[in-house]
């Protein structure tokens, strides 16, 4: 019974590489979309954007990846305790976030295949991640990219509130509930309680 | 620096696909031009110099988002016949292949030969054709030019000194390009607001004497 109490390695895994990106995205995004209009902060604010693009990207893949992995490996089910609003309100929650780290990278990508400066992506200066055709080939880029850059923003402010009310539910469920909901999405741990 | 010749590059006739029947004489006349054409600096009375190339190059700068970035041109031909004494029957045609132009940086490279920027699909060179020359004081000269890309065709100074060694001659000049003067970046950044507007070209040649 262990090990279907927690999750997978691969979901551990990805759960964290995704989150430390996440919250190294939101970060850098909010700093360098201001930075990037100050002439002392311009340069270094430019290098942040080209590694924002390459960590969105990343995110985007690593998400497809645990959707998919997510699928074929159910994760553990909830603490028995939980009511049926609780039970409503976490699977809202985890949907909401499926859908924002995969629709925030791909508004980013459409935003910047939009932008009417051209400039390719290089994935951490390694390879060219190529815009949407549709996108790149329009005639007049700049309301669209408006478009794509506002959906990105407030998604992505959304996606920071999603995030307050994830870690403090996860912090609830451990201090207050005292159930394995935290320590089974946790590295190197085993299972709280059960044998 | 690599020749325009070696590339494969051919310069065009003007007037060669425009001409109306009978074909043969069109062709013809089309041969005679590019021929004029190719072979007109040699009429030129002064000397004539080729370019050494590994030991020229042509560069430009500016600055991007607050970071300065330089790059060079690997690929053109120069066509000159210079002598200070000489000035009136001196000239110097340079061909550019604009697709050539690289920075190091892989975005700026990238991003260069699309249509807002050189355009190279459309016009694969850029073409530095002097009109006159005048004599600044010792080694010093200013040669007016035109300079054509784009489809644009723009008058431009180049100030150059020019010291010669026997058969050996040395150049090093530089010009002060705007680049919206050839709609250069009109579309993505047409107030400068990300690239600068000045891009100055700088060149370094030398020469050998032409046998």
């Amino acid at each position: 019974m262990r090990d279907s109490q927690r999750y997978t390695a691969a979901a551990i895994t990805l759960h964290w590489l995704i989150a430390l990106a996440i919250v190294t995205l939101l970060v850098a995004g909010w700093w360098m979309t201001d930075a990037i209009h100050h002439p002392e902060t311009k340069a270094t604010a430019f290098k942040v954007y080209q590694l924002h693009k390459s960590l969105g990207l990343t995110v985007l893949v690593l998400s497809v990846l645990r959707l998919i992995w997510r699928l074929v490996n159910p994760p553990p089910p909830l603490p028995d305790g939980m009511t049926r609003f609780e039970r409503i309100a976490a699977h809202a929650t985890h949907g909401l976030f499926y859908a924002l780290i995969i629709a925030i990278p791909l508004a980013g990508w459409a935003m910047v295949s939009a932008s009417p400066f051209g400039l390719p992506t290089i994935v951490f200066g390694l390879f060219e991640w190529p815009h949407i055709p549709v996108l790149a080939g329009l005639e007049d880029k700049r309301p669209v990219e408006a478009v794509f850059r506002n959906a990105h923003e407030i998604m992505a402010y959304g996606l920071a509130a999603l995030l307050v009310l994830h870690v403090g539910a996860a912090l609830k469920h451990h201090f207050v509930n005292r159930d394995d909901v935290l320590t089974r999405m946790l590295p190197f741990l085993r299972a709280r309680g059960r044998a | 620096m690599k020749s325009l010749r070696d590339q494969g590059y051919r310069p065009r006739t003007r007037l060669g696909g425009h001409l109306p029947n009978p074909p043969f004489f069109g062709m013809l006349l089309g041969v005679a031009l590019w021929v004029l054409s190719v072979a007109s600096p040699v009429l030129a009375d002064s000397t004539r110099w080729q370019v050494v190339p590994g030991e020229s190059r042509i560069s430009f700068s500016g600055e991007h988002a607050g970071n300065k970035f330089k790059g060079t041109f690997g690929t053109w031909d120069a066509v000159i016949a210079f002598d200070p004494a000489d000035l009136a029957g001196s000239k110097a045609t340079v061909t550019i292949a604009l697709a050539s132009a690289k920075t190091g940086d892989i975005t700026y490279d990238k991003t260069m030969p699309t249509a807002d920027w050189f355009d190279v699909a459309h016009g694969p060179t850029a073409v530095f054709e002097t009109t006159a020359f005048r004599a600044k004081g010792s080694d010093a000269y200013e040669a007016d030019a035109t300079l054509s890309m784009r489809g644009l065709k723009v008058p431009v100074v180049f100030a150059f000194t020019f010291k010669a060694d026997g058969d050996h001659a040395s150049l090093a000049g530089s010009a002060k390009l705007k680049r919206l003067d050839f709609g250069i970046g009109r579309g993505s950044d047409g107030d400068g607001s990300w690239v600068s507007l000045d891009i100055p070209v700088e060149v370094g040649v030398l020469m050998t004497r032409a046998p």
